[in-house]
């Protein structure tokens, strides 16, 4: 074998002089927002509760979460669950006020690992395959709220979750 | 010994009433901006020493932290762990490192976050490293092959010297 020199998806679109070739801002660099949230469980939760966390616009591109473990206890400073509940970070079936069908994609924004530590977790978007093939084109369709699945074990009253979703803006230029 | 009270250096710089003493915004409070990036081997010349281009960044980019984690063509950019044991550095031509060092990734494919590694001659602090000129970011790969069909996500967090607002 031999070094070799690889190019990013983004990367090779931007070599090109002609600006039509290059990719829309958001996909590449482009200023970022933040939807911060916080929801704890007000009874014990189990297996299969749903946390709703703030809510995304359309057009919303997610670049990254970051999640933690809270109690009331504490105000929302990481402070590990009780058991270790694991979760999804994604969307459930709707309808919009318009009256349009959004899918279901349970884990679209990412898998969250044990919340027995209390460390904040970065965790990455998980394109399906089908409507996503890539984490770069992710803009939402119509404006939702993010859920987190709970799996694993059962949510401790007063326990819950901290996060804070990076994003940028589909179709935005600055 | 007692407890003393330190003064970062921004808090220090902004201890002041007169504005023209006061940081830069990008250098201490300022809009974020990402760049976002995929990048896949491809073919058999795969060896440690390999680089991988990772889209560009602006004069005057900042950057405050980067996120990586390894993927594969199969998953889409989900994180999946690769199956030899590459690190890497990301940086730019003549700084390989500027951006950070990135540990094993196969041992995991949990996001890492790594920091700017000034080198103490041109940066010599993380608050103060914009680009003066447009740069491609390089990630060279060590440690290890790469493998077909694996590759690199990267999410780099920045501020942009010299603008003060959208």
């Amino acid at each position: 074998m031999a070094t070799a020199a690889f190019s990013g998806t983004n990367y090779a679109k931007r070599v090109a002089t002609t600006i039509s070739t290059w990719p829309i801002a958001s996909k590449c660099n482009d200023k970022v927002y933040c939807m911060s949230d916080e929801c704890y469980a007000t009874s014990i939760g189990t297996v299969g509760s749903t946390m709703y966390v703030g809510g995304l616009p359309r057009g919303a591109n997610v670049l990254l979460s970051v999640i933690w473990p809270i109690d009331t206890a504490t105000f929302g400073e990481g402070d590990a669950n009780t058991a270790a509940v694991t979760g999804q970070l994604g969307i459930v079936a709707s309808t919009t006020d318009k009256g349009d069908a959004i899918t279901a994609d349970p884990d679209l924004f990412g898998d969250v690992g044990a919340l027995t530590t209390a460390t904040p977790q970065v965790i990455e978007p998980v394109p399906d395959g089908t409507i996503y093939t890539t984490t770069l084109d992710f803009a939402l369709k119509h404006a939702t709220s993010p859920v987190m699945l709970t799996a694993a074990q059962s949510t401790a009253d007063t326990e819950g979750i901290a996060v804070k979703m990076l994003y940028t803006m589909g179709g935005r230029t600055s | 010994m007692a407890t003393a009270a330190f003064s970062g250096t921004n808090y220090a710089l902004k201890a002041t009433p007169l504005i023209g003493a006061w940081p830069n915004a990008a250098a201490s409070n300022s809009e974020v901006y990402c760049l976002s990036e995929e990048c896949y081997a491809t073919g058999t010349d795969l060896d440690s020493g390999s680089t991988m281009n990772m889209g560009y960044l602006p004069v005057g980019a900042v950057v405050l932290f980067s996120v990586v984690w390894p993927i594969d063509t199969a998953t889409y950019g989900e994180g999946n762990a690769m199956t030899n044991a590459c690190t890497g550095e990301l940086g730019i031509s003549g700084d390989a490192d500027l951006f950070g060092d990135i540990t094993d990734m196969n041992a995991t494919a949990t996001p890492q976050v790594i920091e700017p590694v000034p080198d103490g001659t041109t940066y010599t602090t993380t608050l103060d490293m914009a680009l003066t000129s447009t740069q491609a970011v390089i990630l060279t790969i060590g440690g290890a092959a790469l493998t077909a069909t694996e590759g690199v996500a990267l999410k780099m967090f920045y501020t942009i010297a010299g603008k003060t607002g959208g």
